[in-house]
């Protein structure tokens, strides 16, 4: 049963006379402050975003294509080499290999940061423009030029 | 609001260093082997223009947003740089004629 203290006090409905058989009629009881938790539970509902099922498809379904790429990048700068005489040169080759390694989580994480309020087709755009930008061409190039070399061989 | 910008284009400045190095040097060592004629002038000038396109589209991209977001956007604009010069490089190597002195 309601308790007075139960009422919101910012309702003026509050002053108003109920009748028996008001909720049958339509006419609705006075708000209480706080539901009752196991009704509260019982009707709550999700509040999700439109499409978040959407996006979350598609950031799983990009995780392991993002993965390789990552690890493609490392086994594709053991076989890059700067050629530069001079330290400076060196150090920024290094950075940059550092950078390229990086390069596919980092657009990853960005991408699912910040289409969080997108439409999930926007976040597939994205991580799909990802792919082949981000591709390991050095180790891609090398094993072309290896299959290449084979088929000459045989 | 400046500082985030200022710091990214003094590290795409740095981004441009290994390009423009190459295509100043390059083409000199091409012609010092023969090969003068098969320098690869789209893929030099290509690995020259792509640093600041990418830092222009960071910046467009990570316009109105907060700072994090700014800073997260040229980071993966300039890691995005280094990855696609690194390919170009590979390319280059990829398709120079055989050296001859």
């Amino acid at each position: 049963m309601a308790r007075a203290a139960d009422v919101d006090e910012f309702d003026d409905d509050d002053e108003a006379l109920t009748w028996v058989g008001d909720e049958e009629q339509g006419r609705a009881a006075p708000r209480l402050r706080e539901p009752e938790p196991a009704v509260a539970g019982a009707e709550a509902e999700p509040d999700e975003a439109p499409g978040s099922r959407g996006r979350s498809i598609a950031t799983v379904a990009f995780v392991v294509p993002y993965l390789a790429i990552a690890v493609g990048w490392i086994f594709a700068v053991q076989q890059l080499s700067s050629g530069s005489a001079s330290l400076f040169g060196e150090i920024l080759w290094q950075f940059g290999e550092f950078l390229a390694m990086l390069a596919a989580p980092l657009w990853f994480a960005a991408t699912v940061t910040l289409t969080a309020q997108h439409r999930p087709l926007v976040r597939v755009g994205w991580l799909a423009l990802g792919l082949p930008v981000l591709l390991p061409w050095p180790l891609v190039l090398q094993f072309v030029a290896a299959l290449q070399y084979a088929g000459s061989l045989s | 609001m400046i500082v985030i910008p200022l710091v990214f284009a003094v590290l795409f400045a740095l981004a441009l260093f290994g390009p423009i190095s190459n295509l100043g040097a390059l083409p000199a060592v091409y012609e010092a082997y023969g090969i003068g004629d098969a320098v690869p002038w789209p893929l030099l000038i290509l690995a020259v223009v792509l640093p600041p396109v990418l830092y222009v589209a960071g910046l467009l991209l990570g316009r109105g947003r907060p700072p994090f977001a700014r800073a997260l956007i040229l980071t993966v604009a300039l890691a995005t740089s280094f990855a696609l010069y690194f390919g170009i490089v590979t390319l280059v190597g990829a398709i120079q004629p055989p050296l001859t002195l």
